[in-house]
């Protein structure tokens, strides 16, 4: 059943509730900053560890409530998006950039398939595209064993850029592929993981992709890996 | 605002006076203890009227504005202040727990310096973007 979309005034609630809730955490946030910081003093290495789950676990709550507004916006149109032509290709090199120190601590490979400089730009929002491009990786590189890889290729597919990530991870579970767009959901070798996730990013990329006028889908195999692929309509 | 003396390093902003308008006493408390421990000087206030007549009298050399208070919000309190001779040069950050692009904009359009989103950022990062404010570092 596909959820109920939101009316005005539940999106405001939501919006009101998330930054009720986002203050309070920022306190948290921040005091946890300056004591692990070490303003207040040294710490002893058990308390370091256990101030660092606590930031952890306050983290994992901010990026849902974010999660949890950002599903509202979308569902209630309230997203604004600003297209703009852009070569896919150098935001693409931006986000992975900042994640290099994710792949170098797992020693994953990141290949290019096709790295075609002459890609024609594509209408995008940047910011929101950045989001797309970086929950697809995250979800690459988290659930790719050590010393794995990642394969990036690009297509133009008539008047639309295909973009594939296809990671060598632990695959997606044939009865969990159905629910894997639903919100809230994880599949279960992916929870057993232990990893931070709140189950609401790939349901957000795909609702930012089709209000760009694409489309996100997937294949995969358990222990061989996942192929998430996206269409973008090219700049005219 | 209970004021901990703290251990410091002197930094950019030692002798700066930075102005935080900040209704919520948790937040209020750590930023009084971190701007101690960078050797600034804080006038905190908790609503957007008692800032007012402050800024005028203390001339900080930045402002720290939340935008959801209680009475007059951020947004009134920056108009007013861009709009007067004497306060419309100070700098002026937004901070606060909002973030929709349309409440970004309008900070902007205002002359906002800068639209932090509190729950985004650690600490060091808040001062570091207030150190690039008053180094005249725009966006």
């Amino acid at each position: 059943m596909e959820p109920r979309q939101p009316n005005q005034s539940e999106s405001d609630f939501v919006s009101i509730v998330a930054h009720q809730l986002r203050t309070p955490l920022s306190g948290v946030k921040w005091t946890l900053d300056m004591v692990l910081g070490g303003t207040l003093g040294a710490l002893s290495a058990e308390q370091r560890a256990l101030l660092l789950k606590c930031y952890e676990s306050n983290e994992r709550m901010i990026v849902l409530i974010n999660d949890m507004l950002s599903v509202s916006r979308i569902d209630s149109d309230k997203l604004e998006y600003r297209l703009v032509p852009t070569q896919i290709l150098d935001l693409l090199d931006n986000v992975l950039f900042e994640m290099a120190s994710s792949v170098g601590k797992k020693k994953l490979r990141v290949l290019f398939a096709n790295k075609d400089k002459n890609l024609p730009r594509v209408l995008i929002d940047v910011e929101k595209m950045r989001a797309v491009l970086q929950n697809l990786l995250e979800n690459a590189i988290q659930y790719t064993p050590k010393g794995g890889k990642v394969e990036i290729d690009f297509q133009v597919v008539g008047e639309l850029v295909q973009v594939s990530i296809k990671d060598s991870g632990i695959g997606i579970p044939e009865e969990d592929k159905k629910n894997i767009f639903k919100r809230f959901f994880r599949a279960k070798n992916a929870a057993k993981m232990e990893k931070n996730g709140s189950g609401l990013g790939l349901s957000i990329a795909r609702g930012i992709i089709e209000k760009h006028g694409g489309r996100l889908w997937f294949e995969s195999k358990v222990e061989e890996g996942t192929t998430f692929s996206f269409t973008i309509p090219i700049a005219k | 605002m209970e004021n901990t003396p703290i251990v410091n390093e002197p930094g950019a902003l030692a002798g700066k006076k930075v102005m935080w308008v900040e209704d919520d006493s948790f937040l209020s408390d750590i930023i009084a203890r971190k701007l101690s421990a960078e050797k600034c000087l804080l006038v905190h206030t908790k609503d957007a009227e008692e800032a007012l007549p402050l800024v005028g009298t203390e001339m900080p050399d930045v402002i720290m504005l939340d935008v959801l208070l209680p009475g007059m919000n951020g947004f009134e309190l920056l108009t007013k202040l861009k709009s007067d001779p004497k306060t419309k040069s100070i700098p002026v950050i937004l901070l606060s727990n909002l973030g929709q692009e349309s409440d970004v904009e309008k900070g902007k359009s205002l002359g906002a310096d800068r639209f932090l989103v509190k729950a985004t950022l650690k600490l060091d990062e808040v001062i570091g973007q207030i150190k690039e404010v008053l180094a005249g570092a725009k966006e």
